[in-house]
């Protein structure tokens, strides 16, 4: 260590002590909370429709079901249209 | 003189963070601000255009999936007297081969291409090579196991070819189990901003559009004048992309030719997934950096965006780094040169701003899509980015152990494919 003896150091925090430590580790805290809270009431309420649908012409079912187009289906939980093809997914090909 | 060589690493390593926060500022710029007009003149390929077409299936254990893509395979618009659809069972233990023969009797142009455990199981690239052998179209597309693309993705990708100076195309890829878990809605995040902004920047701007692996293709005369893919490398993909440019060709990215993949849905899947990624994009840094420097095919723009994209996957390890050493610098207070409040503000930039930067191109990526609600989550991939840190560094020191030892450890650590993706697909199959 002796190579740190001559070099003139400048302190971020002069005098640190327990009201500053306190203050620092609530403010990283709150800081940290308030980054992350968007991502967890997305995680908690997913709202958002994905995934991205990408095969436009096979949407005829979703039409029929009254369902929002891609654009507008930001509106729309994807839990929900998970629910319904699985409904559909057991139901005869009326076609066939 | 520890103090010194400490500022200048910090001061190196926030040079290259710098070059990179730069690149993903300006490719998000670029998209956010001619995105639109990029997108409407796009139709610069020939629709008309239909040469003969071979699409590659390499598939190890796919049997939740192959089916799926074979059925689609078979609906797909493209012309079925042009198409030849071949699927290279690479020594699977499950019922992969079985499902494949299955469509072989059924469809004329699909064809099984069956490896023992002898042959089989040495990687993706292998089995490439091994299809690439009993193909016969003019062009060369690949699609993996657990993908499913737009039945008109062959039109799409191919109308790219009339233009003689395009050997080789790259499609979107967007994720499909997307909802399944956290996992999965970030891995979605990455790729929309990775395909929406970054090969779409990257392309337009006449830089180094990255082969994907998967959902794109080549003419089959590049391929064979390249002497196919290399089986040495991880990133046999990366690896090609480089070859393809240094040769003096070109990728063009197709941003509406899109297909879904099924992507990894635990954070084991992703250590496992993202390591193979790291450790092959380093392999070909090791591999492809001198050359690409001396290149006299390349400008100098694509030269540097090739080295940075060829040295993605040692940032989190260089970014770590500066971290550490900003222990000492900063925190215990040993740097000479700072005052506090630079001290402040450049931490604060840096790890607000500089590491973060990809995150924009997600979040623009993101907005382009219409996904204004998926942003809520890009606050996440703070941590997916930190998990990089040790499976980067994990990649780094591996390779470079193998590497003196002189031993080549390319073990193929295959991603396996469960079929999650199947409900959100039957909503689409149902008509």
């Amino acid at each position: 260590m002796q190579f740190f003896k001559n070099v003139e150091t400048v302190r971020m925090i002069p005098n640190p002590n327990l009201i500053s430590m306190i203050l620092a580790f609530f403010g990283v805290l709150f800081f940290i909370i308030l980054t992350l809270l968007p991502s967890i009431i997305e995680l908690k309420r997913p709202e958002d429709p994905g995934p991205k649908i990408i095969i436009d012409y096979d949407l005829i079912y979703l039409h029929n079901l009254d369902v929002k187009t891609p654009h507008e289906s930001e509106l729309t939980s994807f839990s929900t249209l998970r629910e319904v093809a699985a409904i559909l997914a057991l139901l005869p090909d009326i076609e066939s | 003189m520890l103090i010194e060589f400490l500022e200048a690493l910090f001061l190196l390593s926030t040079m290259v963070m710098a070059a990179y926060l730069i690149r993903h500022y300006l490719f998000t710029i670029a998209v956010l601000k001619f995105g639109k007009k990029w997108k409407t003149a796009s139709n610069h390929g020939n629709a008309s255009y239909q040469p003969t077409v071979s699409i590659l299936i390499p598939a190890r254990n796919e049997e939740h999936v192959i089916g799926r893509l074979l059925q689609r395979m078979t609906e797909l618009t493209y012309p079925k007297d042009k198409l030849q659809v071949i699927v290279i069972d690479d020594a699977s233990r499950d019922g992969t081969g079985k499902i494949a023969e299955q469509y072989s009797e059924k469809y004329s142009y699909v064809k099984v291409i069956h490896r023992g455990e002898h042959e089989g199981g040495r990687g993706k690239a292998s089995a490439l090579n091994a299809g690439l052998k009993h193909a016969l179209g003019e062009i060369v597309l690949c699609f993996d196991a657990d993908y499913y693309p737009q039945k008109d993705i062959v039109e799409k990708l191919v109308k790219e070819f009339a233009d003689p100076t395009v050997w080789a195309v790259q499609g979107r890829v967007v994720v499909l189990n997307e909802p399944q878990n956290v996992v999965t809605r970030l891995v979605a995040l990455e790729r929309t901003g990775g395909y929406r902004v970054d090969q779409e920047a990257r392309d337009r701007l006449g830089l180094i559009t990255q082969f994907g692996g998967t959902v794109g293709g080549f003419r089959r005369q590049l391929l064979e004048k390249l002497g196919g893919w290399d089986e040495q490398m991880l990133a046999e993909d990366t690896d090609l992309t480089f070859r393809i440019y240094l040769a003096g060709y070109k990728v063009k990215y197709v941003l509406d030719a899109e297909c879904y993949e099924e992507a990894v849905d635990s954070w084991q899947a992703y250590w496992r997934q993202r390591y193979r990624w790291a450790k092959g994009h380093m392999q070909c840094a090791f591999k492809h950096a001198l050359n690409l420097l001396k290149s006299d095919k390349l400008t100098l723009i694509q030269k540097i965006d090739g080295l940075l994209l060829l040295n993605v996957y040692f940032m989190p390890i260089l970014v770590f780094t500066s971290w550490i050493v900003s222990i000492p610098l900063f925190v215990l207070k040993f740097c000479r040169w700072l005052s506090p409040f630079w001290v402040a503000a450049s931490i604060s930039m840096y790890s607000a701003v500089g590491n973060f930067a990809p995150f924009y191109e997600v979040g623009v990526g993101a907005y382009l899509d219409g996904r204004t609600r998926a942003q809520w989550l890009i606050p996440l991939l703070a941590f997916t980015f930190l998990y990089n840190v040790p499976i980067c560094t994990k990649a780094f020191l591996d390779l470079l152990f193998s590497k003196l030892i002189g031993k080549n450890s390319n073990h193929w650590d295959k991603t396996a494919h469960f079929g999650n993706g199947n409900c959100y697909i039957a909503i689409f199959q149902k008509r």
